[in-house]
């Protein structure tokens, strides 16, 4: 199981599509830094995969999030890690 | 401690430091007797043309540099069939014997990993 950091803007960067090829089922996807973007992608706003976003980059952004992805703070982002095999950043 | 560490290479060659900041940090590891494999994922794949010529940009040859791995017993290199479809490359015009695996088979080979990085 793995948690993948996605830091980039999938607008810009291919960093959110490389990961959603390789993902597995049971992974998940943190948004944070300009990788809170992609909450205003359709690849994120139709995903059945857990997800997550920062709230400090959101609100820090102007964005808000949307459908299924929770918005967490820096507290359970450290737990999410701890609860992962795994954790890969995307940038 | 020797830990099975997989190092994904996403970034093309010669537009950033950070294809060379992986290829240090891979040759730095074995060094220091890491079991490493590596993965070249996306542009990454890119970092294996065989006939490289950055000298005509300045700029030390990447594959020129990965040709030292079998000599620090790293001989699991990985791409992946999709990548090479879609960036029109064929396995001839690599420079490196590759595994090749497809997209589906990755998140396999991540878990079967302890440590896994990205550059």
């Amino acid at each position: 199981m793995t948690l993948h950091l996605i830091q980039r803007s999938p607008f810009s960067n291919s960093a959110l599509k490389d990961c959603l090829n390789i993902i597995a089922a049971k992974d998940s996807v943190l948004l944070m830094e300009d990788g809170v973007y992609g909450l205003q992608h359709s690849l994120m706003q139709q995903t059945k995969l857990s997800a997550y976003a920062l709230q400090e980059d959101i609100s820090a952004r102007g964005l808000d999030s949307k459908g299924n992805i929770k918005e967490i703070d820096y507290c359970e982002f450290v737990n999410l890690c701890g609860q992962h095999q795994h954790v890969i950043s995307w940038y | 401690m020797t830990k099975k560490i997989l190092i994904i290479a996403r970034s093309a060659p010669y537009g950033s430091s950070l294809a060379r900041e992986g290829l240090d940090y891979v040759l730095t590891s074995a060094a220091y007797d890491q079991k490493i494999c590596l993965l070249f994922l996306g542009d990454g794949l890119f970092q294996l043309l065989k006939e490289q010529q950055p000298k005509q940009i300045n700029l030390k040859s990447q594959i020129g540099a990965m040709e030292i791995l079998p000599l620090y017993d790293i001989e699991d290199l990985f791409v992946v069939e999709e990548d090479l479809l879609e960036r029109n490359i064929k396995q001839e015009t690599l420079g490196m014997e590759v595994k090749i695996i497809k997209r589906s088979e990755v998140s396999q080979l991540i878990n079967t990993q302890e440590k896994v990085l990205s550059f």
